[in-house]
């Protein structure tokens, strides 16, 4: 259960690394297909993430059986390389060893520069990716003030939820959120969390739109037992970029191919297996908001650092 | 429609072929059918043991992976844990899992529901063990059922039930009727031609030699049936020949006994006619040889009535004509000495006037007894037998017999009185004639009546010679006799009974005492009063 339900995320983040095969593949037929496979090979950049919990293994073969399937139908060979360290992923973009990376908006906001990156994929999921904290109506927590003492369930290796609750917690208690809550607790998924919130092993939980609606769907209850505080507007959490570097008029007519790909049954197929709903063509730009976010925090971080010093 | 080599060759147009055909096709049917039934549940029972081990595997593992979350009331893990279960198990439908404590939760791949306890469609406390079962689904179609108790270290935490689809199992179970079924139309198909074939060898020589003795029977006696087989139908067909030749045989000898036969049936029908013509005569001349005969007796039984009456009126005159002749003498006496005045003759003369008066009564008495009429009427039995007894009352007194009578006096009867009165003298004159031959010392007739509801019961006994057993058959005969010549005439018996048994409608038997015989006589008795005596 805790891997299918992790899945979309993870998987979203793999398949929106993958989808840069395309477009490489297409450049490299529009090349040549009888040279030197390793020179005409698409290098792409995969950051499987630090979860230990989730096998590399199973990352490294679903990845190369997409690779190989995906390149297959295009005659191109591809290269992934697997980075176990994101800092080593940017240096080799930079240094145009990779012509794609794939990555969460968290780590793209603080890792690259956006005029650096050109347009790609966003992964669209049923029910959104907006950020949403729910309180149980037992609880008797009504609005943002009512936070401090409450225990609260929090997705694991989720950095854009600690951002934004860091973000709510400095703004509206001007504390760090682990001397507002009596109680922080992790789990896998939303539904994991939302089901705390309804069994009353806690009294919050912060959780991505389509997580809520996988949960309430499955048990309508749960929705009525439950009061949205607030809500952070994100289109996506995982995109997919080319570097600016590869062809325009390429990247252009693969985004064309892939935003059909819910269309086609193979292409459906795909994104069924990962309860993704489809892809849709991303610019750097969206990430703005987060940018912002980000700065907040960095500002009221530094608010409360100063007064604490002060005293 | 059928061609004739058709109906000829392959149906053998006779019964028995049918019959064959029939009982060994429905045989072979019902066995197959049979073998279907007695596999059908041994099938469903392998099949729902296929899916009990499923069931309890899944619960088991269910149970195991949540026993932490179940005992720490973190229900949020169940939850998800059973919907992994559901995910990767699509056979099972729901599963429903009731704590003694707290809510019930019912899930299902398509979601999860929390109820309340009292909502809960099962109680822990009713399932204390294992129970499963096929059930009807809402939906239409059926589930499997399994319900177990959940137990941590021997403590009831609650109850789960887990719903398995049946679609595998109805399709195995399909799967085998359709087997069954193609194996039933298989053995249908089979049928016809091994059928056909077996009942035709069985029944074609059985339907030649039927055709043969229908042949036969018909009176074609030199019918032959050639069969050649080494088993009971060719000893049949063997015995068969054997039998229409020895009847042939038998039909000649027949003939000839007939032609005698009919010779024979003819003579007898002659003497047949001769005698019919002759019997109409003999009839006739043998009703008038009873009718003279008849006649010859009652005029014999008058005659002997006759001599019983003039042997009476001897006994009854005896004593005045004595005392008659003494009055003579007295008046001869008396005129001799001159004492014979006018007032001693008219003394005399006057008792002699009294003793004639005294026979001429006795005469008027019995000519009033032996003329009766001959009409039925009511009469008194005890007057009747009196007045015989009257009758014999001076002989009986000669021979000292001693005669009792013991009668009711309201007993009546219906009859010819005379012919009763002939009765009752009958039996005395017997009685008398076997006590007098019994030189009995003391001789003793006693007249018994008693009333038995309807009917009277009349016993005349004496102590005499008694009836000997020999010839008890015989004393009702007419001329039946034991007496010497000139005493008896074997007529008595014979009328009384004629006159109780025929005219009277009663029963008379005779038997023997100890010491002599008994008479006795049962009849009707009348109901009307006495007619005018
Ligand atoms: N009371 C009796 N005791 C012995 N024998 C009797 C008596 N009554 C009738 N019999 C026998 O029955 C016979 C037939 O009787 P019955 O017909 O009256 O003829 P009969 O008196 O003229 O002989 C008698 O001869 C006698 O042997
Ligand atoms: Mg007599």
């Amino acid at each position: 259960m805790k891997r299918l339900f992790t899945a979309p995320t993870r998987i979203a983040f793999i398949f929106a690394l993958t989808l840069l095969l395309l477009p490489a593949t297409h450049a490299a037929t529009s090349k040549s297909v009888s040279s030197a496979a390793a020179e005409e090979s698409i290098r792409l950049g995969f950051y499987a993430g630090a979860r230990r919990e989730w096998s590399r293994d199973d990352v490294r073969g679903t990845f190369d059986l997409w690779a190989l399937e995906l390149a297959k139908k295009f005659q191109v060979p591809v290269q992934i390389i697997h980075y176990d360290d994101t800092v080593e992923m940017r240096q080799d973009f930079l240094a145009g060893k990779i012509d794609g990376i794939s990555a969460d908006a968290i780590t793209l906001v603080r890792q690259y520069k956006l005029e650096d990156l050109a347009e790609g994929y966003a992964t669209i999921m049923k029910g959104g990716w907006n950020l949403m904290l729910f309180s149980s109506k037992a609880s008797g927590v009504n609005n943002l003030a009512d936070l401090a003492g409450k225990r609260i369930v929090l997705l694991e290796e989720d950095q854009a939820g600690e951002l934004y609750l860091e973000t709510l917690c400095l703004r509206h208690h001007q504390r760090p959120c682990r001397e507002v809550f009596s109680d922080i607790q992790r789990v896998s998924t939303s539904n994991q969390a939302l089901m705390r919130v309804f069994f009353g092993k806690a009294d919050l939980a912060q959780v991505y739109g389509y997580g809520h609606d996988v949960a309430v769907e499955m048990n309508p209850q749960l929705g009525q037992s439950i009061r949205k505080l607030t809500e952070f507007p994100l289109r996506s959490l995982f995109f997919a970029f080319y570097s600016t570097r590869v062809d325009a008029a390429l990247r252009q007519r693969t985004v064309r191919i892939m935003r059909t790909l819910h269309t086609y049954p193979r292409g459906r197929q795909l994104l069924d297996i990962f309860k993704i709903d489809r892809l849709d063509i991303a610019y750097p730009t969206e990430l703005q908001p987060v940018i912002e976010l980000e700065r907040e925090y960095q500002r009221l971080r530094s608010q409360i650092e100063r007064k604490d010093r002060r005293r | 429609m059928t061609p004739p080599w058709l109906s000829i060759r392959l149906l053998p147009a006779n019964r028995m072929f049918f019959r064959v055909f029939g009982v060994f096709g429905s045989l072979l049917l019902a066995m197959t059918i049979l073998y279907g039934l007695l596999i059908i549940p041994l099938q469903r029972d392998s099949l729902l043991k296929v899916l009990y081990s499923q069931a309890t595997t899944v619960s088991r593992s269910i149970i195991q992976a949540s026993s932490d979350a179940m005992l720490t009331d973190d229900f949020g893990f169940v939850v998800e844990h059973n919907l992994q279960v559901l995910q990767n198990n699509k056979s099972i439908q729901s599963v429903l899992i009731v704590p003694r404590r707290g809510s019930a939760l019912s899930i299902s791949t398509s979601g999860w529901e929390m109820l309340k306890t009292t909502e809960a469609p099962i109680n822990p406390a009713d399932y204390d063990i294992e129970s499963y079962d096929i059930v009807d689904a809402p939906e239409g179609g059926t589930r499997y059922r399994y319900i177990t108790p959940i137990r941590f270290s021997g403590v009831s935490w609650g109850v789960m039930r887990i719903d398995f689809d049946t679609s595998e199992y109805e399709a195995n179970i399909n799967e085998m009727y359709q087997q069954i079924a193609y194996i039933s139309l298989f053995t249908l198909l089979a049928i016809l031609p091994i059928g056909y074939f077996f009942a035709l060898w069985l029944t074609r020589p059985i339907a030649t030699i039927s055709q043969a003795a229908s042949r036969v029977a018909s009176g074609e006696l030199d019918t032959h049936v050639e069969i050649k087989r080494n088993d009971e139908i060719g000893d049949l067909s063997h015995s068969f020949n054997q039998m229409v030749q020895a009847l042939a045989e038998n039909r000649r000898k027949l003939e000839n006994v007939n032609l005698d036969l009919e010779i024979k049936v003819t003579e007898r029908t002659q003497a047949l006619d001769e005698l019919n013509r002759t019997l109409d005569q003999r009839v006739r001349d043998e009703i008038s040889k009873r009718k003279e005969q008849e006649q010859l007796l009652i005029h014999q039984s008058r005659l002997a009535a006759m001599g019983e009456m003039i042997g009476a009126i001897a006994h009854q005159w005896r004593q005045p004509l004595n005392a008659l002749s003494l009055v003579l003498q007295n008046i001869h006496m008396q005129y001799r000495t001159g004492q014979l005045t006018e007032e001693s003759m008219r003394t005399m003369q006057e008792k002699a006037q009294q003793l004639i008066q005294r026979m001429s009564q006795t005469i008027d008495e019995f000519r009033n007894f032996f003329q009766p009429g001959k009409h039925a009427e009511t009469f008194n039995l005890q007057h009747a037998i009196q007045a015989a007894a009257d009758i014999l009352e001076g002989m009986f007194k000669n021979h000292n017999i001693e005669l009792r009578i013991d009668c009711p006096a309201d007993i009546q009867l219906y009859g010819v009185p005379g012919e009763f009165s002939q009765v009752i003298l009958n039996l005395l004159g017997n009685a008398r004639d076997a006590v007098l031959s019994a030189n009995q010392p003391q001789p003793t007739i006693r007249i018994h009546v008693k009333s038995m509801g309807a009917q009277v019961c009349i016993d005349v006994e004496d102590n005499g010679t008694g009836i000997d057993a020999n010839i008890m058959h015989k004393i009702y005969e007419p001329y039946f006799t034991t007496k010497e010549e000139g005493k008896g005439t074997g007529i008595g018996l014979y009328m009384t009974k004629m006159i109780i048994e025929n005219n009277m409608h009663g029963h008379l038997a005779a038997s023997s005492l100890e010491q002599g015989a008994r008479i006795r006589i049962m009849l009707p008795i009348s109901t009307e009063a006495v007619s005018a005596a």
